[in-house]
């Protein structure tokens, strides 16, 4: 269904929900085998670059915490240079759930 | 009725006509006839462009204006274009202000008495309460929204509103029956000619991390 929704997406040219289906895409990936669990981290660096193209910054933000996470687990040190730039440009909205969780990943990095 | 159909192209083709109608007839073009090629704009994600429309826009309004277009066209661009301009400020990180458009896409609703542009507003709000995570919110506004839909006879907003309420159900409880429910209320939107990526229906999907798993590989 995702495939077929970005499928369409391409097709009417409405873009506004890509990065979002990419994030999606990545999340149920996660979900699958290990080999399929492999691509989650391409699909959310898809959704992070069409967030950035888009000038979408919750996507963007939504997209990056689900990347940390996957790169925390792997221990690895990339978490805060991926999350602190995307942190630093909100103006508002740094009560949400999801501003939280990414400071606290920024917080508990290597 | 081309936003609705995903054929966004032609929003922009047919706007660029009616740009040259209004000059041979009225000398320029009034602001509000940009909403659509705006609101094109958003579902296209450009979403700068499409909110320094919507600004334009909201800007300029005339309440006069406005109110004599909804009495003759049933739409109220001013609702329309603080629901879409909510819209764009959320996924342009700007939760706060996003909320705050939104709910003033629900007061002017209210004030100018037209019950399919409040329908539209409060879709919108329970839209945007999902986007922004609010949970109690959503599952709140969604039921506002649906009862308010039904109440105006605004179907198509009412099949949104039902894919909202349904979503919420199936959020709480996850089970085979309320996800069938949320399947059913997809289809019935979508069979409005509805494109299937549509604002709707995608934020709408599970959230794969808190279903069993043999409930999410129906929507892999």
């Amino acid at each position: 269904m995702i495939r077929q929704a970005i499928h369409e997406a391409t097709s009417t040219r409405e873009r506004c929900w890509d990065a979002r289906l990419y994030w999606l895409r990545g999340e149920f990936l996660l979900l699958g085998p290990s080999e399929e669990q492999a691509l989650a981290g391409e699909a959310f660096q898809r959704a992070l670059e069409v967030a950035g193209e888009q000038g979408a910054l919750a996507f963007e933000l939504r997209a990056a915490v689900s990347l940390a996470e996957l790169w925390q687990a792997q221990q690895s040190p990339r978490v805060k240079p991926l999350l602190a730039p995307i942190l630093s440009r909100f103006r508002e909205g740094r009560e949400s759930p999801e501003y939280q969780t990414a400071q606290k990943l920024v917080d508990f990095s290597i | 009725m081309y936003v609705v159909e995903g054929r966004l192209e032609m929003v922009q083709s047919t706007y660029e006509q009616m740009h040259r109608l209004f000059l041979r007839t009225q000398s320029s073009a009034p602001q509000f006839a940009g909403l659509m090629v705006a609101g094109a704009r958003m579902h296209m994600g450009r979403f700068s462009e499409a909110r320094a429309g919507f600004e334009e826009i909201i800007a300029s309004h005339n309440e006069e204006q406005v109110r004599g277009l909804q009495t003759s066209q049933g739409v109220n661009y001013l609702v329309l274009g603080q629901a879409w301009d909510a819209h764009s400020l959320w996924c342009m990180g700007f939760p706060e202000t996003a909320l705050r458009r939104a709910l003033e896409a629900v007061q002017i609703a209210r004030r100018y008495a037209q019950p399919f542009n409040h329908a539209l507003a409060v879709t919108y709000l329970a839209t945007l309460q999902e986007l922004r995570a609010d949970s109690d919110a959503f599952r709140a506004q969604s039921a506002e929204a649906l009862s308010q839909t039904r109440e105006s006879h605004a179907v198509y907003y009412r099949l949104w509103a039902r894919i909202l309420v349904d979503f919420a159900e199936a959020g709480d409880s996850p089970s085979a029956t309320h996800l069938a429910k949320l399947e059913n209320a997809i289809d019935a939107f979508v069979a409005t000619g509805r494109a299937c990526a549509c604002p709707t229906t995608s934020p709408c999907w599970p959230a794969p991390a808190s279903r069993p798993a043999s409930i999410r590989r129906r929507w892999r």
